[in-house]
């Protein structure tokens, strides 16, 4: 009997045994021998090896050390083989070693010629599957590359030892911030030689291919100043269906973190967006020196951060740096601090920031892109860069959510969103081609189908790809560069007349190629263009309902973000309903919860506070039914209930959730640290509301710690962190401790222009106003009132509480006049009457007014001062029930206790 | 002294524990570089040899992490691989070694026919070799025994520090060291 491999039986047995004293086993073996001999005989046999003494007993000693030094030893054949050959290359020397592979200058002698070049192999022992798949693929995609500014695949093969190579141009030169700075080059110059590094990597990316690791060190300028683009060992083909490769998209993201995009260090899907942000790094360190400061490396979570950190400004960093950052970057003739700031600033300065957008979406889409640009620039003329419209806003806001759908701005345009689906079609296809393939009875309509879709996809996919290979730009425009837009019309009149005879692949090409245009900015036609689509769509019947779904939700979005939002709410309305028609597939779930959260979205916009919770509430089911009921990923549901819980003053409904949120995120043992600061300072706020003060101050200094530690310290949850301590401590009268968290809540929101600032000035400005300081208090709560215009809602209740609040600080920072006090006076019951017109008499804000309301009564001693401190109170008993400690010190404020 | 600069181990660790294939190759290699690194600093330091790969495994985990935050389940992770990449080493150089002495690999080396009996150094190397497929069937039948011997007999790592790693009471782990010992033992007399 072989004890491997019946090891499960005899493992039990084994270890009762060993636990006898060794006198009492013999009996106990006699017993199993009994009914099973040949199992009695092998425990026999191991019991026999316990006795005996082996390696594992002897322990390593000197080895671990013999063997390392070996491994040293064979290291250093790399330089024992100079001079060898390898094919038809002669070894000069190392020139420089990787994780897996080892790089040689070598040399071919011809007739009359000889040719230096860099050679590069697979070092010894690191020959497993995977990192000969990546060795490989370096090499398939260095072979599909031709272009002057990219090193070149010379040569490659297997040599003696069976070791895979490629040999590749050899660049001397300078990396590229260094070679700026040994010439000493002017603006211009800098920008030119960028430009070119920016076309070669265009190039890849017209070939598919995104490099991912563009830093200084891998763009070497030669003597005649040509920029080179090296080392596309962890490049990755967009057209590439492998599931293993988006692995590696995810790990490798880990090479150069200084120059990683964020989508790289979140681990998310890497496109040519990503390119364009390490050129804009490289730009940035042109001009100024050194990379952006503050860059975050923490975890920042899109879908609970409520605003990404920019990027600092290049003109700022120039103003700022020592000089001898600006000799770093400048050599020689460093330009005038000021004027080269100048210079920077403005349009140039619009590219930069527009190249290192944290959401890959708002970057430009392509290396190209970024280099008609930088031309644009570099001939006086416009540049194509827009600060944030409204619209931008409005759609960021939009794409700010976590289904993916705002993902449409990835990558090259419509054709390769088209591209990605159709891919992804091609699997799902071939999976449904197999699941029929299993169920032969009823198996043959059903591959038909599948067949059918599959062969759809496929015809998408060749179709898409030969649009992208026609799209050289050498060729389109006699060497002119194809202006994005240009690329996507070209096909879309490809898709117009080539694709009649298969409507429903054009019909979900037009939709593709709209949205392409729209977020290149050519939103007219491309929403006409998406609405052909759609018609077309709606004419194909049952089998086009997925699709035209999908559809009808991006046009919605489209919609929403040029601020027709009823349109976009009925939009999404009638794609939600198709995709409750189709089931409940793990897609056309997805397409719900798609819709759900647009429409939330939109209810949020419209300050809908309970149409949000509602459609919050269906997205948490829909999602619970999808994940369990215990998923982590469930966490930013709850969160977002929570969020919406609070603005209705729902405090209990508040607690739970942001309780569940925690319990779930629990469960997630690679859960970082820092997102449990989002959730325990929601659980404060809500806390807070339900007077459950010392527990909310508990939670939020909690959140305070974790927020200090793990993210940096100007990170929009800590001035939320920061606001909700305000508040409490205004609550409890604490109003020095409360002034200083609100102070920095306000300096945090300052400094990353975030919407809440507004919020955040006010709740400082109410606290001067508490603290007997109305003259602070107005001037702050003006400003507030300032941005909440700009940056908020009218329609928020808080906005009218702050409108109240100001008549209140007016009327009590002057010296009673009549106009005034009848100004102050109107100013608050107006808001009064907004809130009570917009039913917004339950909430916190309307007992707080009407608190403001009876401090102008009291201020001026008129009579009906106990009345309005009445109404105050029974809101606040309303709100808050009649325990809550808010309602008792209003309750002891109004009724003295007796002496 | 960073293992390789600009590389942030703690998240390559990390992701290496998430299941990324790409990224604990690329921590395998990290480490069988470091390790080497290591040795030869170790070399120069001083000639002491007892509890070495434990003092090297853990010396390398401390200058990945460098004070980052690593889960426990990434550090799991990183002991079991420092642990393998160890192995490999030892395994590395025993197989190079007999095949250097031989000209030849090991598998075409009956032990019967030897024409002289093989010196001690040459039978350790044998012995590890076979100790090192026999483990690897082990692992076929019981992963959890195969991981323990590489992290107490390859990382190292003394049963209390696997205990703590991997949350279990430092008795059931020598119950199964007990088992695997023997279960090995018995493989390695049944094989030879």
């Amino acid at each position: 009997m072989d004890a491997m491999s019946h090891w499960q039986q005899l493992s039990a047995a084994l270890d009762a045994l060993l636990d006898l004293p060794p006198e009492t086993r013999e009996s106990r073996l006699a017993e199993i021998a009994a009914s099973d001999p040949a199992q009695a005989a092998t425990l026999r046999d191991l019991l026999a090896a316990e006795a005996r003494e082996g390696p594992l007993d002897r322990g390593l000693g000197t080895r671990v050390r013999e063997a390392l030094d070996e491994r040293a030893a064979a290291e250093a054949i790399s330089a024992a083989d100079i001079g060898e050959h390898i094919g038809a290359w002669k070894l000069l020397r190392p020139i420089g070693r990787g994780g897996m592979g080892e790089l040689f200058l070598v040399e071919r002698e011809g007739a009359g010629f000889s040719q230096r070049a860099a050679l590069k192999r697979l070092k010894r022992g690191m020959d497993s599957e995977e990192i000969l798949r990546r060795f490989l693929q370096e090499r398939q995609i260095l072979a599909r590359l031709n272009h002057p500014n990219i090193a070149r695949l010379l040569d490659g093969g297997i040599d003696a030892s069976g070791r895979p190579y490629f040999v590749m141009e050899y660049v001397e030169g300078s990396n590229i911030v260094d070679f700026a700075r040994e010439h000493s080059l002017d603006l211009v110059a800098r920008l030119r030689l960028l430009q070119h590094v920016c076309e070669a990597v265009a190039y890849a990316q017209q070939h598919l291919v995104v490099h991912r690791d563009i830093k200084p060190g891998n763009v070497l300028v030669d003597a005649d100043g040509e920029p080179h683009l090296l080392d596309f060992g962890i490049a990755k083909l967009l057209e590439d269906d492998d599931p293993d490769a988006n692995r590696t998209a995810v790990g490798l993201r880990l090479l150069s973190p200084a120059y990683a995009a964020p989508e790289q260090r979140a681990g998310q899907a890497v496109g040519t967006a990503t390119d364009v942000y390490a050129l804009g790094l490289l730009l940035f360190e042109l001009l100024c020196g050194q990379l952006p400061e503050r860059r975050d490396p923490t975890d920042d979570d899109a879908s609970t951060a409520r605003q990404a950190t920019a990027e600092p400004r290049p003109s700022q960093t120039i103003r700022r740096v020592d000089d001898s950052v600006l000799r770093q970057a400048w050599g020689q003739q460093v330009p005038l601090r000021e004027r080269l700031a100048r210079r920077v600033g403005g349009d140039l300065e619009r590219i930069v920031l527009t190249a290192l957008q944290i959401e890959p979406e708002r970057r430009y889409p392509t290396a190209a892109a970024l280099a008609r640009d930088i031309g644009h620039f570099l001939a006086g003329q416009p540049i194509d860069a827009r600060p944030d419209s409204r619209g931008y806003r409005l759609r960021r806001f939009l794409s700010r959510h976590r289904t993916g759908v705002g993902a449409a701005g990835f990558a090259l345009l419509a054709l390769l969103i088209g591209l990605g689906t159709a891919l992804w079609q091609a699997r799902e296809a071939r999976e449904q081609a197999a699941e029929a393939l299993r169920q032969r009875s009823s198996a043959e309509l059903a591959r038909q189908q599948a067949e059918a879709q599959a062969q759809r996809a496929e015809e998408t996919r060749r179709f898409v790809v030969s649009l992208l290979q026609s799209a050289n730009p050498e060729q389109a425009h006699g060497g002119a560069a194809t202006s994005a837009v240009d690329l996507v019309r070209a096909a879309a009149e490809r898709v117009e007349k080539e694709l009649g005879a298969v409507p429903l692949t054009q019909a979900e090409l037009r939709v593709a190629v709209g949205s392409g245009l729209i977020s290149l900015g050519a939103d007219g036609d491309g929403r006409s263009r998406m609405d052909a689509g759609i018609a077309q769509l709606r004419s194909l019947g049952p089998e086009a309902y997925p699709a035209l779904a999908s559809a009808l939700h991006q046009a919605a979005m489209d919609s929403v973000a040029h601020g027709r939002i009823d349109e976009g709410e009925q939009l999404s309305n009638e794609a939600l309903i198709i995709f409750q028609q189709l089931g409940d597939s793990r897609d056309f779930t997805l397409g719900r919860i798609g819709a759900l959260t647009t429409l939330a979205k939109i209810a949020g916009v419209r300050g809908d506070n309970a149409g949000m919770q509602a459609r919050f509430q269906r997205i948490l089911d829909e999602r619970e039914r999808l994940l369990g009921p215990d998923d982590p990923r469930l966490a930013v549901d709850w969160n977002n209930l929570g969020a919406s819980a609070l603005r209705l003053d729902h405090y209990d409904a508040a607690e739970h959730a942001y309780a569940e949120a925690t319990r779930v995120m629990a469960r997630d043992p690679q859960a970082p640290e820092s997102r449990f600061a989002w959730l325990r300072i929601g659980r404060a706020a809500a806390l807070t509301g339900l007077g459950r003060h010392d527990e909310a101050e508990r939670e939020a200094l909690a959140a305070r710690d974790i927020a200090e530690r793990t993210l940096h310290a100007d990170h929009p949850i800590l001035a939320s962190i920061h606001a909700v301590l305000a508040t409490l401590y205004r609550y409890q009268q604490r109003l020095p401790e409360a002034e200083a968290a609100a102070t920095r809540a306000v300096a945090i929101n300052a400094t990353l222009h975030a919407p809440d600032l507004a919020v955040t000035e006010m709740t400082l400005g109410l606290i001067q106003l508490a603290a007997g300081r109305p003259q602070e208090a107005l001037t702050t709560l003006q400003t507030a009132e300032a941005h909440f215009a700009t940056q908020r809602n009218r329609e928020e209740p808080a906005y009218w509480q702050l409108r109240a609040a100001l008549g209140l600080a007016r009327l009590l920072a002057n010296t009673p006049q009549d106009s005034q006090r009848v100004d102050a006076l109107t100013e608050i019951d107006e808001a009064l009457g907004a809130l009570r017109q917009r039913q917004a008499t339950r909430g916190n804000p309307w007992a707080e007014t009407l608190g403001y309301r009876a401090r102008a009564a009291e201020a001026l001693h008129t009579d009906d001062a106990p009345q309005w401190r009445q109404q105050e109170l029974d809101a606040l008993r309303a709100l808050l029930g009649p325990t809550h400690p808010r309602v008792r010190e209003r309750e002891a404020a109004s009724h003295p206790p007796p002496p | 002294m960073s293992p390789e600069p600009g590389i942030d181990t703690t998240l390559l660790i990390a992701a290496a524990s998430n299941g990324d294939k790409a990224a604990e190759s690329r921590l395998f290699d990290l480490l069988y570089d470091d390790l080497q690194r290591m040795a030869q600093h170790h070399l120069l330091r001083s000639g002491r040899d007892a509890g070495h790969a434990q003092s090297l495994v853990h010396e390398v985990y401390l200058r990945m992490v460098r004070g980052g935050a690593v889960g426990s389940a990434d550090r799991q992770h990183f002991f079991a691989l420092a642990s393998r990449v160890m192995r490999q080493i030892v395994i590395d150089h025993a197989r190079r070694r007999c095949s250097d002495k031989r000209g030849r690999g090991v598998d075409d080396l009956p032990l019967d026919a030897l024409p002289e009996p093989p010196s001690p150094a040459q039978r350790d190397d044998l012995e590890l070799l076979q100790l090192d497929a026999a483990l690897g069937r082990l692992e076929q039948h019981d992963a959890g025994l195969s991981r323990l011997v590489e992290l107490h007999f390859f990382g190292g790592l003394a049963f209390p520090e696997i205990a703590e790693l991997l949350g279990r009471s430092e008795r059931t782990l020598k119950r199964e060291w007990r088992r695997a010992r023997v279960l090995l033992y018995h493989d390695l007399a049944v094989e030879a």
